[in-house]
């Protein structure tokens, strides 16, 4: 380690064990490395399905850590679901030289990392599929691939199989270090939430709306928490008020409440593949959300 | 001087599609998938409407939903403390009289609701919330139960139930039922202490209707009104997200949780089933009581059978339909 410090950003949904893994990582650091060490949550890291970033950040002894603001660049991200990548903050301030892993089945490489900085290290592992077969957190999968891409950190007993992460090469096009978070494209978006995208909190599958079974009797709608359902007046002279066109998968969470409650299984529970939600969304406010 | 002012009349609903299409809570906020309170929050705004003024005092619906700089409410809302919820009512409300009064603002008087959590209503928030009712200000306090505090990572609050696995209350050899008291009981703390109160009730999100009509009497009601609305939370009590509204019938049902309101004196009993039951049904859905054993549940029974027997002789009222 030179010594400047090593700057470890962990990106996750809530639920996934990212602040456990760091708050691992740094305690292995002090007490079995010797090294100064801090790992601190951006905010409460308590609702599931939420976007959560934890931080983690090593120095060498000798050397204090001061101040416990959120990491604006990091030498490495850790992203926990895959669909984090579509929000450019998730990368953000990620140094030229930084690695970047994330978890993802084989062979899938999403467009976003296009964004990256060209002489970055991307590491692709596959952690959910690992975690389900050896029986353990997918956490402690990513934990063990960042500690195996980090010489320094292999000492930490967290570090696995090389063999199990993929290097991926010529992805990036960016040119230096990656501006920080603080420096969005324009202003921040502010006021409602409607602009927010809750996709990432989905484990999994979503609800998949079937109109020809609907009887458009709302038990959904009054169930739902999170307004992600769509109704239009209904046709004038028929027999519904009001009638359901489908689902804004931007706000569904997926806790599939509308599933178990349709009495006549308009909703079904089905497995999200990638590009599923985007195909069948319909929008609610068309006119303000892009 | 508040009769002169409130006038509004908020009509009951009877059935499902008579329930307001306009929503004044949006979606985007980053509570958990299947969350409880966020429902009962989204059917509070439909049934107050547009002339509405919510009070957040912290907690789930203040930190999960407004998170930096941007909010869900389509109406006026106002973050407050977790202590001084009713401090903060009392205030608005009483500039709200004055300002009625000397001209310097038009229309209607405003729904006034503190959304307070278990813990900002009965625990923290305890003094604050008493000292609005016993001075009378026109607002309407609702306890969201979710029977921990779940923000800050589920530690106990005083509602949490015999045996209910916390953060603060692991079961363990020394303590093998997890936390050993039963729970704070909050409309009878407010009708039995607070005279200025006319209506309470409680209300659960496994029957939306009675939920809305329940918030519409209250807010039709001059003075200070109290709602006790249980809300299942899936991470805090471990259950899956799509049961959420079964976990709280099968609360009303093995009469962990009952339906009642008081109405000036007078107590009205909603979905009383005619036969109780067992306890053991609602438990076993939810992790936070896995560690149980047949003698701590026994125990949570015979609390259940008291606490059902024990209430005031109810008065017979038309039983709305289940939805």
């Amino acid at each position: 380690m030179d010594s400047r410090s090593l700057e470890i950003r962990f990106e996750s949904v809530g639920g996934l064990g990212a602040h456990a893994a760091a708050e691992a990582l740094a305690s292995a650091a002090v007490l079995k490395l010797g090294l100064n060490g801090s790992a601190f949550p951006s905010c409460v890291p308590e609702r599931k399905g939420a976007c959560v970033r934890s931080c983690v950040r090593l120095a060498p002894p000798g050397q204090a850590l001061r101040g416990s603001g959120e990491l604006q660049a990091a030498d490495a991200i850790v992203v926990f679901h895959v669909g984090l990548l579509r929000d450019p903050a998730t990368f953000a301030g990620l140094r030229k030289d930084g690695t970047l892993i994330y978890a993802a089945p084989a062979k899938s490489v999403p467009d976003e990392l296009a964004a990256l900085p060209a002489t970055a290290r991307v590491i692709r592992v596959d952690a959910y599929g690992i975690a389900a077969k050896q029986k353990c957190e997918a956490s402690g999968v990513l934990l063990g691939a960042l500690c195996a891409a980090f010489p320094l950190l292999r000492e930490t007993g967290f570090a696995r199989d090389a063999k199990e992460c993929e290097e991926l090469s010529g992805l990036g096009e960016h040119e230096g270090d990656l501006p920080p978070v603080s420096e969005p494209n324009g202003e921040p978006r502010l006021g409602s939430s409607i602009w927010n995208d809750l996709s990432v909190a989905r484990s999994g599958s979503l609800p998949s709306f079937n109109r020809e079974r609907c009887i458009h009797c709302a038990m959904c709608e009054i169930v739902c928490p999170d307004l992600c359902l769509v109704w239009e007046e209904g046709e004038k002279g028929g027999r519904f008020q009001r009638e359901l066109t489908g689902v804004d998968y931007r706000y569904c969470k997926g806790c599939l409440r509308c599933v178990e409650t349709c009495p006549a299984s308009a909703m079904l529970k089905k497995a999200e593949t990638p590009g599923l939600a985007e195909r069948f969304a319909v929008p609610l406010f068309p006119d303000l959300v892009e | 001087m508040a009769a002169a002012i409130k006038t509004q009349n908020l009509a009951p609903v009877k059935l499902i599609r008579n329930v307001p299409k306009e929503e004044y809570y949006l979606p985007g906020h980053r509570t958990c998938a299947g969350c409880g309170p966020a429902l009962q929050y989204k059917l509070v705004a439909k049934a107050a409407g547009p002339n509405t003024i919510f009070l957040g005092p912290t907690g789930c619906m203040y930190v999960a939903n407004a998170s930096y700089l941007c909010t869900p409410y389509a109406v006026p809302w106002m973050h407050t403390q977790i202590t001084n919820g009713g401090a903060v009512a009392s205030g608005i409300e009483a500039a709200y009289k004055v300002l009625l009064r000397k001209g310097k603002r038009e229309g209607e008087f405003p729904n006034i609701i503190v959304m307070a959590g278990d813990g900002g209503s009965v625990d923290i928030g305890l003094q604050a919330m008493s000292a609005m009712m016993y001075r009378g200000h026109d607002a309407l306090f609702i306890c969201y139960d979710n029977e921990a505090y779940a923000n800050t990572g589920i530690q106990t609050s005083p509602t949490t139930p015999y045996g209910g696995n916390t953060t603060f209350t692991p079961p363990g050899s020394a303590i093998p039922e997890g936390k050993t008291l039963f729970p704070k009981d909050p409309p009878q703390l407010v009708i039995g202490a607070h005279p200025a109160v006319k209506y309470v009730a409680t209300a659960s999100i496994a029957y939306p209707v009675d939920l809305i009509n329940k918030v519409r009497k209250a807010l039709n009601v001059v003075g200070p009104t109290f709602l006790h609305i249980h809300c299942p939370c899936p991470k805090g009590w471990g259950f899956d997200e799509a049961k959420t509204v079964e976990v709280a019938r099968l609360a009303i049902e093995t009469g962990m949780w009952n339906m009642y309101e008081w109405d000036n004196g007078e107590y009205r009993y909603q979905f009383k089933p005619k036969k109780y039951k067992p306890v053991r049904e609602y438990l076993k859905l939810q992790n936070r009581f896995a560690h149980l054993s047949d003698a701590h549940i026994a125990k949570l029974q015979a609390f259940v059978d008291a606490k059902v027997k024990a209430k005031p002789v109810p008065v017979e009222a038309a039983v709305p339909k289940a939805n």
